[in-house]
C-alpha cells in the first residue's frame, strides 16, 4: 500500500504522466460507453443528410453516405484501441518471452533468437506488415495478430538486456540454492525486477500499434468498411477534402491526440520508473 | 572415506573456460562431511573455497564447469552422485536436503518480495504446505533465527530491514526446509564486528538444535575458531592441510596455515607490524610448478620447485608438503 500511495504521488506531481494519464482515461471511457454517447447507430445511413458541416444535430457532421460521423468516430475508437491494446499484448508475450529466454539462457539460444530479431528488423517493417496482410486478407483479427507479430523486436533485446544484468545478482543465486527451477527463476524471480522498462514500453507500444492500424484501415488493408475505424474514416473522406474538411480533420486529430496521449503517460511513466532520469531522489 | 560421512567430496576438479584459457579454480579437493559435524574451508580470496562450495550444489555458472569428481551425499538412507543425478533432482537437493547462505545480505534478497514470500518459497517448494501453515512455519523459522518481531519483519520488504536482520532472514530461508546440511560462504563478512558475534552465536545454537552439518567458508580463522570442529585449508585449488580445529590452532602443520595463524592480530603480544605472508595467492591461469605455495614459503626447498607434494598423514592429519615426507 505504501507504494502504492509513493507511486500515486510520483504520478501526479509528474505533468506528463498526469495529462497523458488522464487523456488515455478519458479515450477509455468514451470507447466503453460509445452507445450511450453516440445518438446515432454508427452505420446508420441517411441519404438526405449526407454530407453535413457540423451542426447541433450531427456534432461533427455527416459522411457521403449520411451516417453521423461523431458516432462512426466513438464507435471506431473502440476498434482502434481494441486492435492497439490486442496487439500491444501479442507483442509484449512475445518479447517478454524471447528476451528472457535468450538473456537468461545465453549461449546458441541467445545467438539463434537475437539473429532472428536482426532479421525481422532488417525487414521494412510496412513492406513486412503489408506483404503479410496480403496473404492472410484484411480483418480485425488479422491486423492484431499482425501488428503483435511484428513489433516485439524492441521488447525482446530490452529484456534480453535487463535478464542480462539482473541474472547474475545474488539473490538470483540465492534463489537458486533454495531450489527455484529455471522456468520459476525466470518468472518470479527475474521479470518482476524487469517490469518498468517493459510498461513503459507497452504505453508507447499501444501508440505505435494504433498508428499502424490507422495507417493500414486507410490503406484499405486494415478494419474493413462499413466498420468504423479512424483510419477508413480518413480514407473515405479524402475524397471529399475540399468541400467536406469534417471528414478527415476529425478523425486525423482523433489520431494524433491518442498517438500524443500515450506517448505522454509513457514518457511520463518512464521518468517516474526509471531512476537514472529522474531529478529527485525520491523513487518507486 | 569415513563409512559415516553425510556428504564425502573426492577428486573435485572445477575449472573455469574463458576463451581460450583455463582457470583451474578447483584441483582435486578431497573431504568429507559427518553427520551433525562443522567444517571449515579457510584461505585467501581467490584460493577456490567459494567455489568448492557452489560446485557442491552444482551452482557454478559459465564459463565455470565441474570437470571431474565425486560429491557423495546421503539421501535417504543411500549414498548418491550428486554430479550424476539430473538437474530436477538437484532442485530438491537444494535448499530441501543442502542450503546454503550468502556472504552479502544487501543483495542476497529480492528486492520485489516481502520476507514472507522469499522465506517460505523454499517450503512451498520442498515440503508442498501453502496458506495458513505456511505462513505459521515461516514465523516459527524467523524466530528461530533469533528475530523477535517476527510478523513485522515477514511483512518487511528487505530494504527495510538492516543487515544483521537480513542475513537473519537468510538463515531462516535456508533452514525452513529443513536441510541436513548448511553451507555458509563467508556469512558474516558484510557484517559489523557486533553483529558477526552474534550470527556466529546464532548458528553454533541452531546447528546443535537442529544437529546440522555446516560447512562454513571464510578467510577469518578466528570465525572458523568459535564454529568449526575441523578446518581444511585451502591454497590455490587445494586442501593444503586437514586438522582438527584444536591441533591446527596449537601446532600447524603447513608453513602456510602457520602464516595464516601469524597474521592474526593477538591481545597478549604486542607488535609494531603484524606479520603478513608476501605475495599474492597465484594466478590460476597460471599457477607456479611445484608446491603452489613455494615462492611465499620460507622453508621452501629445491624439490618444492619441482614436483607438488602428495598427501602425508602426520598423527592422524593430512598435510600436502614436502616438510614431512
Amino acid at each position: 500500500m505504501k507504494e502504492t500511495l509513493k507511486f500515486i504521488k510520483l504520478f501526479s506531481a509528474n505533468k506528463s504522466a498526469l495529462i497523458g494519464g488522464v487523456l488515455v482515461i478519458c479515450l477509455g471511457v468514451i470507447a466503453l460507453a460509445a452507445p450511450l454517447l453516440s445518438g446515432y447507430a454508427p452505420d446508420g445511413q441517411n441519404m438526405a443528410e449526407k454530407l453535413q458541416p457540423p451542426s447541433r444535430l450531427h456534432l461533427l457532421g455527416t459522411d457521403e453516405l449520411g451516417r453521423d460521423v461523431f458516432s462512426r468516430m466513438i464507435f471506431g475508437s473502440r476498434i482502434s484501441l481494441s486492435v492497439g491494446f490486442a496487439a500491444v499484448f501479442i507483442s509484449t508475450l512475445i518479447g517478454l518471452l524471447v528476451g528472457a529466454v535468450s538473456g537468461y539462457f545465453g549461449g546458441w539460444i541467445d545467438q539463434f533468437f537475437m539473429r532472428l530479431v536482426d532479421i525481422v528488423l532488417s525487414v521494412p517493417a510496412l513492406f513486412f506488415i503489408l506483404m503479410l496482410v496480403v496473404f492472410l486478407g484484411p480483418s480485425i483479427f488479422n491486423v492484431m495478430v499482425i501488428i503483435g507479430l511484428t513489433t516485439w523486436t524492441d521488447l525482446a533485446r530490452l529484456v534480453r538486456a535487463e535478464v542480462l544484468s539482473l541474472k547474475n545478482r545474488e539473490y538470483i543465486l540465492a534463489a537458486r540454492a533454495s531450489g527455484a527451477s529455471h522456468a520459476r527463476i525466470i518468472i518470479k524471480h527475474i521479470l518482476p525486477n524487469a517490469m518498468a522498462p517493459v510498461f513503459v514500453s507497452v504505453t508507447f507500444g499501444v501508440a505505435g500499434a494504433i498508428l499502424i492500424e490507422s495507417g493500414l484501415s486507410f490503406l484499405g488493408l486494415g478494419v474493413q468498411p462499413p466498420d468504423p475505424s479512424w483510419g477508413n474514416i480518413l480514407t473515405s473522406g479524402k475524397d471529399y477534402i475540399e468541400t467536406a474538411w469534417w471528414l478527415t480533420a476529425f478523425p486525423g486529430m482523433a489520431i494524433f491526440a491518442t498517438i500524443i496521449s500515450y506517448n505522454l503517460l509513457g514518457e511520463g511513466l518512464r521518468n517516474i520508473l526509471d531512476p537514472r532520469l529522474s531529478g529527485s531522489k525520491e523513487r518507486v | 572415506m569415513t563409512e559415516n560421512a553425510l556428504l564425502s567430496i573426492r577428486g573435485l576438479h572445477t575449472y573455469f573456460f574463458p576463451g581460450k584459457a583455463v582457470g583451474r579454480a578447483v584441483e582435486g579437493v578431497s573431504f568429507d562431511v559427518g553427520s551433525s559435524e562443522s567444517i571449515g574451508l579457510v584461505g585467501e580470496s581467490g584460493c577456490g573455497k567459494s567455489v568448492t562450495a557452489l560446485s557442491i550444489l552444482r551452482l557454478v555458472s559459465r564459463p565455470g564447469k565441474i570437470v571431474s569428481g565425486e560429491i557423495i551425499f546421503e539421501r535417504g538412507g543411500k549414498k548418491e552422485d550428486m554430479l550424476l543425478l539430473s538437474e530436477q533432482e538437484m532442485t530438491k537437493v537444494r535448499g530441501g536436503e543442502i542450503s546454503m547462505i550468502f556472504q552479502e545480505p544487501f543483495t542476497s534478497l529480492n528486492p520485489v518480495f516481502r520476507v514472507e514470500y522469499q522465506v517460505g518459497e523454499s517450503a512451498k517448494l520442498h515440503l508442498g504446505i501453502k496458506g495458513e501453515a505456511l505462513r505459521a512455519l515461516v514465523m516459527e523459522t524467523l524466530s528461530g533465527a533469533g528475530i523477535k518481531d517476527a510478523e513485522r519483519v515477514a511483512d518487511s520488504y528487505p530494504h527495510e530491514l538492516s543487515g544483521g536482520l537480513r542475513q537473519r532472514v537468510m538463515i531462516a530461508m535456508a533452514l525452513i526446509s529443513g536441510p541436513k546440511l548448511l553451507i555458509a560462504d563467508e556469512p558474516t563478512t558484510a557484517l559489523d564486528v557486533t553483529v558477526q558475534a552474534q550470527i556466529l552465536d546464532l548458528l553454533a545454537d541452531i546447528r546443535l538444535k537442529r544437529k546440522l552439518s555446516v560447512i562454513m567458508v571464510s578467510h577469518d580463522l578466528g570465525i572458523i575458531n568459535r564454529i568449526c570442529d575441523r578446518v581444511n585449508i585451502m591454497y590455490s585449488g587445494r586442501i593444503v592441510e586437514s586438522s582438527p580445529k584444536k591441533e591446527i590452532f596449537s601446532n600447524p602443520l603447513h608453513p602456510y596455515t602457520a602464516g595464516l595463524l601469524k597474521s592474526i592480530p593477538s591481545l597478549s603480544k604486542i607488535e609494531k607490524r603484524l606479520p603478513a605472508i608476501p605475495g599474492n595467492v597465484p594466478d590460476p591461469f597460471d599457477p607456479p610448478a611445484g608446491c603452489r605455495f613455494h615462492p611465499r614459503c620460507q622453508k621452501a626447498m629445491d624439490i618444492c620447485k619441482k614436483t607438488e607434494p602428495g598427501e602425508t598423514v602426520v598423527d592422524g592429519r593430512m598435510v600436502k608438503c614436502w616438510l614431512y615426507k
